[in-house]
């Protein structure tokens, strides 16, 4: 049985959207349900891999000051092994294989401008597999939305 | 607003779960509910954190993924960004130092509607000379957990 979210789901899930700690208590008191049943539908929500209810933290402010979104290309053959090498890098949170100019784009933190350099000039080149690099620093974010994401690989 | 342990253990702790309770989180960083609470009030007030309700792209039925870069007449940076930055399915807006002067990640609900923002929506904007654009097809790493928290 495929399960899906229905009306009280979505309602519970405006209220959060508006207040994420809303307690369960104060959520079933808005909507005149039971505190049981909003606890229930938010396992269903969260457990059902709908949606996660979850701090974002913005990078700039906790000391990343360098927002490197990068286009990557590839030897073919090397695709999937660059793709999966670059997943595991702690200063790259974003990672996807694209069609067109580029094989990979990728997004990348780093915290100071020696950090960028050592990414640049000796972390990627150093990847077997990668032919080219076009790089660039995000000098101002004028959106970021993260309100639908993939959920996979977060580590 | 300088970040000690403390608030990055919270950060941390939140980042994983956001209904977790305060005094849950006392209990596991070793503080009092009161310093858990007002901590978490402080990292919301500065924008350093927000708590947020955010959804599986694979409740869609074909999202489709577009990254795009954009030369732009000098002068019309500024006002290219701020119109693609009012489009929906438009997630990321940036200037940029190389590569080229703005980059766009465009989320849509189905190719079509994709392709009406890449070959109509964007390249229609005044000031736009040239754009590139690159079509996602797999997710090997996504970490929700960081973004800019903008007004």
């Amino acid at each position: 049985m495929k399960i899906s979210l229905d009306d009280l789901d979505h309602k519970i899930l405006q209220i959060l959207e508006s207040d994420g700690r809303a307690p369960a208590k104060f959520i079933a008191e808005q909507l005149s349900v039971n505190e049981v049943t909003v606890s229930k539908r938010l396992t269903k929500i969260i457990e059902g891999g709908f949606c996660k209810i979850i701090a974002i933290a913005d990078f700039e402010k906790c000391g990343f000051e360098h927002l490197l979104p990068i286009g990557i290309r590839v030897h073919g053959e090397k695709l999937e092994e660059v793709a999966e090498i670059l997943s595991q890098l702690n200063e790259v949170f974003s990672v996807n294989v694209v069609s067109g100019i580029q094989d990979i784009e990728i997004l990348c933190a780093t915290q100071t401008l020696q950090e960028t350099k050592v990414f640049l000039d000796e972390t990627l080149p150093s990847i077997t597999g990668i032919k080219s690099i076009s790089p660039a620093i995000a000098s101002n974010v004028y959106k970021f939305e993260t309100d639908w994401t993939p959920f996979a690989n977060e580590a | 607003m300088k970040l000690d342990q403390t608030d990055k253990k919270i950060i941390q702790l939140l980042g994983a779960d956001a209904r977790m309770s305060n005094n849950q989180m006392a209990k596991v960083i070793g503080v009092t509910e009161g310093t858990v609470r007002n901590r978490i009030q402080k990292l919301i007030e500065n924008k350093i954190i927000k708590i947020s309700v955010i959804n599986n792209i694979n409740r869609m039925e074909n999202p489709s993924v577009a990254f795009v870069g954009l030369d732009v007449e000098t002068r019309s940076k500024d006002s290219v960004a701020k119109a693609l930055s009012k489009m929906k399915e438009v997630r990321f807006v940036s200037t940029l130092i190389g590569r080229h002067d703005l980059m766009a990640f465009i989320l849509a609900e189905d190719v079509t509607k994709l392709s009406k923002v890449l070959y109509e929506d964007i390249s229609s904007l005044p000031g736009v000379r040239f754009s590139e654009s690159s079509i996602g097809l797999k997710y090997y790493k996504y970490d929700y957990r960081w973004a800019r928290i903008l007004d």
